[in-house]
């Protein structure tokens, strides 16, 4: 691990000031900061501690959004009952992500913000443009299992990891940040940035830009909704392909969809294809299939992940059919 | 007497296991120690062109940095591990012997510092260049017939080609097991310390005896000058068996700083710096009658090794006489790609050929439209078909009977597919033979020690990797020498005690165990002899009985080990004894004691086989929509010889059958075969099961005594008998559930979406 | 081909690493010691406070070897920076047994149902499975296999860990 400042903050203008500073990186639960620290893929210069900053953390509740703050802990958020009853995918989304232990350490606001698993870019050696800008993509032309069949580019074609991000991509969640000009809001899809040919740049952030909340709100398409994964590890693993869905249905016809896909992206993705397809339609079998099918019309396989592309429609078609039936339990 | 083997009894290190006091190797920490750190190199094939150190060696901290360029001649050559008298060595390979690069991720320099922290960072700032060339790794970029092929091993019986030309039906298939690493949840370290030209060095190993034969010729000192100190080891399964090359970069470090240095490695580090189970290839062919007779077995199998050494795992010794084959052709061969070398990993001869094996019975019995349990009890051979000798004992038969019970068999449903739980989840069984040879160890010592006060301490230089060694030399030593168990202790994973074996081939039972048996059974006339004289009546030894460490004569007289012993000339009885079994050729016992090789013998002895077998039977759950498989209910009934400790062997059996859902389902080291690495060196990536990949697993072991296979009727093989059928089981019901018949695992969910 | 630069970043020179001081309770005692920040809580037990019970399996969070409990909650050490852990209560396996060597009722099941073999995973499951229990999350064989799936065993004693779990939930 390279040599690094520490600063721990009481405030966030203090945080704000601290992390603004050049190479400062913000240490918040560590579970994916001190691993890419001790595996020499990232080397901030200063690392700013904002596990004591006050309020940040806990769940609010009102009868138009749920607002989780970005210091509350991932098993907290999981099983707080509030969450579980009126916000299954996002419980389920955190429930079926890591192992307790990291849900004990790791924070909303970091595991937004996890990196690739990527092996490439996580061996600290191989060429990597979003490690390295400019050295190329060892997936591009190796084993590429693990790579991205939507949002991938020329430079990167590296999944976006997360399970609760796919939940919050789907329903339209707000992140809450602090910045330079002061606290701002920008919808979670607008966090994560494409590809294209600046795979470094994964945020919309900028430097001293500190998430504070999330908010989703509450809606019927999320008080029934769903979240499917599957990988190759029952627990502890990382997705092949996931899915959340929510769907409102009246005179058993779909009014409104909801469709985030996991494990696939480049980065939390939202497929309004899906959801196109089932709207105004009655759920059935065929229309969830129809729906998976849609939501990976535009996928491009590489090498050795076609399986994304086969597997990731049926995780749509199960997550709506759940979601249909009001989020039944994995 | 008190029956203490074949007793549940409860492991003697649980208490130290479960409170954090059992001392790992690298929980021992002398003061004044340094701590070492590895650079590992980046490319798979070429040479260093050059290395900058200076980074590394001005940081404040740091005291070494040991490359190829400074290693000197210090350091001598080092020879392979074959199981027949060769060396000690994981390779014979030394990566900072020359500027040579043969694989990726070797060792291209040792750091060492005041703390873990800045040794780490030293090592980062190690800068290496390179000039490289091309390199391969993966058997499916080199033709089967490729220049350079090594052929190893070969059965031949009969006339295959005539019985496959002849045959009713014949299954002709391809198979594959992919690389796969062991990885034990205690990653490799060392510890070394010299003190007056001798070396003590801490080092998880499963063969003491032989990392000291092996540092002490690599580091150009007497055999007398090395001691290796390992009384825990946190999980082997063969990774520790051999002498990695760190071990000894880590004594030569502290040899130059005259001062303790630890050595720690990252887990990513662990997939290259060791040995691997070698991706294999096999070309099966299974001929049978249209009764469901097998008439012939071709079996060629093609694996992965070095190009530093030629590793043979001949596993086709076994499958070759599982059933009743009239004809047999094995070809076994190897060929080197640009990795370290590979070598022993749980069941390494044993899992790959069987998978092949078990997999094409399942084909043929599907041809055939019989059982698949039902074709194979019926080639249930008389006598082993490669030599026509008999079988030590043989319980194949009663393992399927019985584990077709627990399992509930008889209401599998033939077709596949047929079957479904309520909720639309696909169900599939299958099973498959477990068969495992009794190998045998060489030379063995043995020392108990008996003090006043009649507590017993048994001392050689085995190791307990989590196999329970500890309790079963215990349980030995106590009831054969008529102790009580809780006076009797056991030293292990110490080089400085008598002299041991390697942890392998699970064969400690029955040689470990025979040499101790010979010690105590040794102590136990001492003692008799001795109280016969205090009764007055030195004839009489054939009356008396020893029990709980109380001899007793027919008249009623007793006396306490404890006063016996106090009243022997220096209040101590010690017996040490050195036990050759009885089938070691001599010749082989002496190379291995004068310079410390390894060596096994069997399965086939003189007049007879030994083999221990099980049946395993596996159900798989399939999500109809997502494919996605889960572990239904595991059994497995095996049939073992003695069971010295059903505690200790069931564990060990439901721990190898939980290793064989891991390999069917989803154990893989993924290689990038355009630049000759492994992909996935982590446990984020590279996937074992965990606790919620496991249903229920059940496990049994028949009766069985077999006279001939040693002293104490333990056939072995427990510790790794569970993995090696139990994947063919798994692909077997993978095939009953969903109709596609996946040749090569693991079987992902890739494989069951195609089409 | 060369290794990567490891100074790509083009931040200010290095400077020596200050080290920090730090206020920690492990196991009952008010302890205090200077780090260097890159010093992980697992390293500080082990190196610094020889409590080595608690071990290290991977360094990555991903095997669970390393588990302890801060404040109260089951984590991994090897992914906490001491300094970042100042003022936290710690509890690692040395103290989980009484004083006098009486077995914490974990501890007894993980011996009575033989939920070992080589040992080195155990602390990490024992300090797991107590958090576990008291979570609530030990209710059912499913739930402890899930909930307890964060800590790996190599040597795959699963299901007696399960049924260990489980007794010691069933009895409180």
């Amino acid at each position: 691990m390279r040599p690094f400042t520490y600063a721990r903050v009481s405030s966030l203008n203090e945080a704000a000031r601290e992390s603004s500073r050049p190479g400062a990186m913000v240490l918040a639960g560590g579970t994916t900061l001190v691993d890419l620290m001790r595996g020499n893929v990232l080397a901030p210069d200063h690392l700013v501690d904002i596990r004591r900053l006050p309020g940040l953390d806990g769940v609010e509740e009102t009868g138009t959004w749920l607002r989780i703050g970005a210091l509350s802990r991932m098993a907290d958020v999981a099983t707080d009952e509030r969450v579980r009853a009126r916000y299954p995918a996002i419980a389920e989304s955190l429930r079926l992500a890591a192992s307790q232990q990291v849900r004990n350490m790791a924070t909303i606001g970091g595991n937004l913000l996890q990196r690739t698993r990527c092996p490439y870019y996580r061996d600290g050696d191989s060429p990597c443009n979003k490690r390295e800008p400019g050295t190329g993509c060892s997936a591009l032309a190796g084993p590429d299992r693990d790579s991205a069949v939507l949002g991938g580019s020329e430079s990167c074609v590296a999944v976006y990891p997360g399970d609760l991000g796919v939940s919050l991509v789907a329903f339209e969640a707000s992140v809450e940040l602090l910045s330079a000009g002061g606290p701002k809001t920008l919808p979670f899809a607008e966090l994560h940035r494409d590809v294209a040919d600046e795979p470094e740049r994964e945020t919309t952030l900028s430097p001293g830009d500190i998430v504070t909340a999330v908010t989703i709100p509450n809606s019927a398409l999320v008080r029934g909704s769903a979240y499917v994964k599957v990988a190759d590890r029952a627990r502890y693993a990382f997705a092949i392909a996931s899915a959340a869905a929510g769907l409102t249905i009246e005179d058993g016809v779909v009014t409104a969809a909801r469709v985030g896909l996991g494990g696939v992206a480049t980065r939390p993705w939202r497929s309004h294809e899906a959801e196109a397809e089932l709207v105004g339609r009655p759920l059935t079998a065929d229309t969830a299939k129809a729906a998976g099918r849609a939501a990976f019309a535009a996928a491009r396989a590489g090498r050795d992940n076609a399986v994304k592309i086969t597997l990731g429609p049926r995780v749509v078609e199960q997550a709506c059919l759940r979601a249909g039936q009001g989020g039944e339990r994995a | 007497m008190t029956k203490i083997l074949g007793t549940p009894v409860v492991r003697t290190d649980a208490v130290a296991k479960v409170t954090g006091q059992a001392a790992y190797v690298a929980d021992h920490t002398p003061a004044g120690t340094l701590h070492a750190a590895l650079a590992t190199g980046t490319i798979s094939r070429g040479r260093i062109t050059a290395i900058d150190a200076g980074g590394a060696e001005r940081l404040p901290g740091v005291r070494l940095v040991l490359t190829h360029r400074n290693l000197g001649d210090a350091v001598k050559e080092g020879q392979f591990l074959t199981p027949v008298l060769g060396g000690q060595f994981q390779t014979s390979f030394n990566p900072l012997g020359s500027d040579e690069i043969r694989y990726s991720g070797q060792i291209v320099a040792l750091a060492v510092a005041d703390t873990p922290e800045i040794a780490e960072e030293a090592a980062r700032l190690i800068r290496v260049e390179y000039e490289e060339v091309p390199a391969v790794i993966a058997l499916a970029d080199l033709a089967p017939d490729a220049p350079g092929r090594i052929d190893l091993h070969g059965l031949q019986t009969g006339d295959t080609a005539t019985a496959l030309a002849e045959s009713h039906v014949v299954v002709d298939r391809e198979y594959a097991t992919s690389v796969n690493h062991h990885n034990p949840i205690e990653p490799f370290h060392a510890a070394a310390l010299w003190q007056d030209g001798r070396l003590e060095i801490r080092v998880p190993s499963q063969w003491v005896t032989g990392e000291r034969f092996a540092l002490a010729g690599a580091l150009g000192v007497t055999e007398e000058d090395v001691r290796v100190v390992s009384p825990y080891v946190g999980g082997g399964f063969g990774s520790k068996g051999a002498t990695l090359w760190h071990t000894v970069l880590t004594a030569e470090a502290a040899r130059r700083l005259d001062a303790p240095v630890k050595l720690s490695i990252t887990r990513r580090q662990m997939f290259t710096i060791a040995s691997f189970r070698p991706e294999s290839r096999h070309w099966v062919r299974l001929a049978a009658t249209s009764d469901g007779r097998f008439t012939a077995y071709e079996h060629e199998v093609l694996t992965q090794t070095s190009r530093s050494d030629v590793l043979a795992l001949p596993g086709t010794d076994n499958t070759a006489r599982l059933y009743a084959f009239p004809n047999i052709h094995t070809r076994e061969s190897t060929i080197g790609v640009d990795v370290n070398t590979p070598g022993f990993m749980r069941g390494p001869l044993e899992y790959p050929e069987l998978f092949a094996l078990e997999s094409a019975v399942d084909e043929l019995a599907m041809v055939l439209d019989v059982d698949p349990m039902e074709l194979r009890l019926r080639n249930e051979p008389a006598k082993e078909p490669v030599e026509g000798l008999r079988y030590s004992s043989r319980s194949l038969q009663e393992c399927y009977r019985r584990g077709a019970e627990l399992f509930g068999w008889h209401r599998r449903r033939a077709r596949p597919g047929s079957m479904r739980d309520s909720d639309g989840t696909l169900i599939g069984w299958g099973c498959a033979s477990a068969s495992y040879p009794v190998f045998e160890g060489g030379v063995c010592d043995s020392r108990i020690t008996v003090g006043s006060d009649g507590r017993a301490l048994v001392e050689v230089a085995s190791q307990d990797i989590g196999t329970g060694t500890y309790t079963l030399l215990a349980q030995i030593a106590a009831e054969t020498s008529g102790l009580a168990l809780a006076d009797v202790r056991v030293a292990l994973g110490d080089s400085d005690l008598p002299r041991g074996l390697a942890t392998a081939a699970s064969s400690t039972t029955g040689t470990v165990g025979a040499a101790v048996h010979e010690n105590a059974r040794s102590v136990r006339e001492q003692l008799l002899a001795a109280a016969a004289v205090r009764f007055g009546r030195p004839r009489a030894v054939e009356d008396l009985t020893i029990s709980d460490g109380v001899v007793r004569a027919g008249d009623g007289l007793r006396i306490t080990v404890a006063e016996l012993v106090a009243d022997l000339p220096r209040g101590v009885l010690a017996v040490e004894i050195r036990h050759t079994p009885p089938r070691l050729p001599a010749e082989m016992a002496q190379t291995t004691l004068r310079d410390g090789t390894f060596n096994i013998t069997g399965p086939a002895r003189p007049d007879h086989v030994a083999f221990s077998y099980g049946a395993n039977f596996a159900e798989v759950r399939v999500d109809p929509v997502t494919r996605q498989v889960r572990m239904g209910r595991m059994v497995g009934v095996f049939a073992v010889g003695r069971v010295l400790n059903p505690r200790i062997a069931h564990g060990l059996l439901a721990g190898g059958m939980i290793w064989g859902a891991g390999h069917a389902l989803m154990e893989k080291t993924v290689m990038d075969r355009d630049r000759a690495r492994f992909v996935n060196t982590d446990l984020a990536g590279y996937h074992i099961a965990a606790n919620a990949d496991i249903s229920d697993v059940i496990v049994e072991t028949v009766d069985e005594h077999d006279d001939l296979v040693n002293v104490l009727g333990a056939k072995g093989g427990v510790g790794e008998m569970g993995i090696v059928a139990m994947p063919a089981a798994i692909a077997n019901a993978v095939f009953h559930a969903t109709g596609v018949r996946v040749r090569r695992l693991p079987i992902l969910v890739d494989d069951l979406l195609i089409g | 081909m060369t290794t990567p630069d490891p100074e790509r970043t083009s931040h200010p020179p290095l400077e020596a690493p200050d080290t920090f001081q730090v206020n920690l309770t492990v196991n009952g005692t008010a302890r205090t010691v200077d780090v260097d920040p890159r010093t992980t809580l697992l390293t500080l037990l082990r190196e610094r406070f020889d409590l080595t019970g608690t071990k290290a399996g991977c360094h990555q969070g991903t095997c669970g070897a390393c588990t302890v409990h801060v404040d109260g909650r089951r984590a991994l050490s090897c992914l906490i920076l001491t300094v970042s852990a100042d003022d936290a209560e710690i509890r690692t396996i040395e103290d989980l047994a009484e004083p006098d060597g009486t077995l914490h009722p974990m501890q007894r099941a993980f011996v009575e149902f033989d939920a070992l073999q080589c040992g080195f995973c155990t602390p990490g499951q024992i300090m797991s499975a107590e958090a576990c229990v008291r979570e609530g999350n030990a209710e059912s064989d499913d739930d402890v296999r899930e909930y307890m799936s964060g800590n790996l065993c190599r040597c795959s004693a699963y299901p007696n860990i399960v049924r260990a779990v489980r007794s010691v939930a069933e009895s409180r």
